[in-house]
């Protein structure tokens, strides 16, 4: 009898102990998650290593992928429990911020630890523009990129292109797809293909804005992809990957190895593909800016990072992290480690940067986009969207079922409902 | 003295009555909190648009009217029986001939029921990644092997195009959508999720066999019965309480399969062109990374729980009437 009391009363006191695990102690370290991994997590926790030393603990814990970081954050915060940095996209903000979960930026630069207002103007300003939600900064530029071309200089000696010549317009693009292609045999297979992608919405964004058009409308109510600069964006697209027989479309990213292998003379990649090819290919690798269309313009990619709602002194320390991080110092330091870009202009003259810039001479070019860079669009249902943008219409039209305005026109009525929802 | 229903020592004092409930209870409580909990608030969620971990307001059956509206749900359901009729007999009928072949005293019986059981404790990650090299449309062994034959190498994994269609398309036949069956990419995967649970299958199956008295089999020889005549009236209908737990744990796995289809296809995942897009998948999809749309998410899984415990009870109610418990 008085064993089994004592056996409850043990048994009490576990659950309750286990209940109390979640203690809300100061002393913790910073938590940042984020979705760096391979050589970026190295880079990033290197940097956080080293501000763990000098400055403040932060403990850095990758999710490995982008949507593995979406769907811990969207529990965190409903658990209750959300880190005190993570990574962010610009269509997941809003979620955040209509949650009431996160901490604005704007509070903690008008602060006493803020930045000056020379400071702000080093930012670029398309990196500031894409963290502005309803007249706030609420996030801030964290690991942002553009896409560049890839090519292999020995390929295109052998077809007779100049190797310091990248193509520059659509028609170029194109055209030298076609004289990179090789089938020796016949066989209707290439043993060389002038280019290859996967199925992804990313290619056709800079395509629809380098042609004048735009993702969504203005004020971001509805979609805009299915005007005719997209259509003919998509119809490009499809010529290049499918019609004209010059390209190779893979599954996932087996596409680069292709490249590493020298079996495809090129690719596009963002600017931190640079990281995940290096010291891979044995030929004479060149990097240059897309092929620009009608209009010179280039579509920002990357995420920004997001200080959640806490407790005032964890916040404050936590945006002293991101304050740090973002020096010119360590952002020129991250972009030299990474292919990311570096946050603010004057890190460009940093000697870290200077190096890499001159191991590659194409990346300088490809940098200099960022002068001409749109932002990606913020609605909440846009996430949603691009998903059906991707299935609904560029992964029918590049597998021959359907054609480009038709599938344009089908997707972008299903996304509006989605972005009416939402 | 009257007779007395003996009383364990457990049993007796104060406590007495209530012991047995607290040995149930821990178990009870696990069950409850994980299993029970759960569907129902599942059941309360759906009637909610509870998007981003907070729920903004009760809309009633909503959730399930945009489901039936759309046309992926429908096309991943689909899948799903596609998947299920595929890998229900595939499965269950080669795990099957396997356990009766190691039944007969077969020379290193351990190793070959080791190697069959393999599969079932390897990691799905590790499986699917040597899959899908094996139905990799330049290097595969697949394409290899078909070439070798003097074949085309087919597209695999990517190919959205339904088996039928493909297999008459040579003919000159040209079948409706609706007839096409399903993708060559969606029948990879069964094959694959077959593969791997075979061992498991066999195991059971094995059991089964050994439950059967030798007896039987001696007497059906002596009465002249074949190996196809012993099969047919001894072990088939002896074999049915086994067989029919595995066909209902087969088809109810099936119905939930997701790992494969996460592992092996895509990008994007579902592909190409969704044909492999099975429904625990799409509920993944809308609960976790579309937006996270939790109420959405609840009313698929419910409609899923609700197929399957219609087809659980069919099975119960009427294939079971034919199982022949010994």
């Amino acid at each position: 009898m008085k064993k089994l009391a004592a056996i409850l009363a043990f048994a009490a006191l576990a659950i309750a102990g286990c209940g109390g695990g979640g203690s809300d102690s100061s002393n913790e370290p910073i938590r940042f998650w984020h979705a760096m991994g391979g050589p970026l997590g190295s880079a990033l926790d290197e940097l956080v290593g080293e501000y763990s030393i000098t400055h403040a603990p932060i403990e850095s814990v990758s999710m490995g992928k982008y949507e593995a970081l979406s769907q811990k954050i969207m529990a965190a915060v409903a658990a209750g429990g959300p880190p005190d940095l993570a990574q962010c996209y610009e269509a997941w903000a809003a979620n955040l911020i209509e949650n009431g979960s996160l901490a604005p930026i704007s509070g903690f630069l008008a602060g006493p630890k803020g930045l000056s207002e020379e400071e702000m103007a080093d930012f670029w300003p398309i990196f500031l523009e894409a963290s502005t939600h309803q007249g706030q900064l609420w996030t801030f530029p964290f690991n942002k990129s553009v896409r560049c071309l890839y090519y292999n200089k020995d390929m295109f000696r052998a077809a007779g292109l100049d190797p310091e010549r990248p193509p520059r317009t659509w028609d170029e693009y194109r055209d030298y797809a076609r004289k990179l292609t090789i089938d020796a045999d016949g066989d209707g297979r290439p043993e060389q293909y002038g280019f290859a992608s996967q199925i992804t919405a990313s290619m056709f964004e800079n395509l629809l804005v380098q042609n004048g058009g735009s993702l969504l409308n203005a004020d971001e109510t509805a979609v805009a992809f299915d005007s005719p600069e997209g259509i003919e964006a998509l119809e490009f697209m499809t010529d290049l990957l499918v019609r004209d027989g010059t390209s190779r479309v893979s599954q996932g990213f087996e596409y680069q190895n292709e490249f590493l292998g020298g079996r495809v003379a090129m690719i596009e990649g963002s600017s931190v593909t640079l990281a995940f090819l290096g010291g891979k290919y044995t030929f004479e690798l060149g990097i240059a800016p897309l092929p620009a269309g009608k209009v010179d313009a280039q579509l920002v990619a990357g995420t920004d990072v997001v200080v959640f709602k806490t407790s005032p002194e964890r916040e404050a320390e936590a945006w002293a992290f991101v304050k740090w991080f973002t020096e010119p110092a360590q952002t020129a330091r991250w972009a030299a480690a990474t292919g990311y870009l570096p946050v603010r202009k004057s890190a460009m003259t940093h000697p870290a940067l200077q190096a890499k810039m001159s191991d590659h001479p194409g990346l300088r070019e490809a940098y200099a986009q960022l002068e001409r860079a749109v932002a990606q669009p913020k609605a909440r249902g846009w996430y949603e969207g691009r998903t059906i943008l991707e299935r609904d219409a560029i992964e029918p039209v590049l597998r021959g079922k359907a054609e480009p305005a038709d599938a344009l026109r089908a997707a972008a009525a299903k996304a509006n409902e989605a972005l009416a929802e939402s | 003295m009257p007779d007395r229903e003996p009383v364990s020592p457990l049993q007796r004092g104060r406590w007495g009555p209530w012991m047995p409930w607290l040995f149930l209870a821990p178990a009870a409580l696990i069950i409850f909190t994980f299993r029970i909990l759960p569907i129902v608030s599942a059941l309360g969620v759906s009637f909610f648009d509870a998007s981003f971990g907070k729920v903004r307001g009760f809309v009633g059956l909503a959730q399930y009217q945009k489901l039936f509206a759309d046309p992926d749900f429908w096309q991943s359901m689909g899948n799903t029986l596609w998947f299920v009729a595929g890998s229900v007999p595939l499965s269950v009928g080669t795990s099957l001939l396997f356990a009766m072949m190691l039944r007969r005293g077969v020379r290193f019986l351990g190793l070959y029921r080791t190697i069959y059981f393999l599969p079932v404790v390897t990691s799905f990650v590790a499986v699917s990644m040597v899959w899908k090299l094996i139905f990799h449309e330049d290097v595969g062994l697949a394409n290899s092997v078909l070439r070798v034959f003097g074949g085309h190498g087919l597209h695999w994994l990517s190919e959205s195009t339904g088996i039928f269609e493909l297999a008459l398309a040579r003919f000159g036949v040209d079948l409706p959508t609706w007839a096409e069956g399903p993708s060559l990419a969606l029948v990879c995967v069964i094959i694959v999720s077959a593969w791997r649970g075979i061992g498991y299958n066999v195991v059971i199956f094995l059991a089964g066999l050994q439950n059967i008295p030798e007896h039987y089999y001696e007497a059906a020889r002596i009465d002249g019965a074949g190996r196809f005549g012993i099969f047919r009236n001894v072990t088939w209908p002896l074999l049915t309480p086994t067989t029919f737990y595995v066909v209902v744990m087969t088809m109810i796995l099936s119905f939930q399969v997701f790992a494969p289809i996460y592992l092996m296809t895509g990008p994007p995942v579902g592909g190409p062109l969704g044909t492999t897009s099975v429904i625990v998948y799409y509920l993944f999809e809308k609960g976790f990374d579309a937006g996270g749309n939790m109420g959405y998410a609840s009313a698929v899984a419910l409609v899923l729980f609700a197929i399957i415990l219609a087809l659980t009870l069919f099975q119960r109610k009427v294939v079971e009437k034919r199982v022949h418990y010994a």
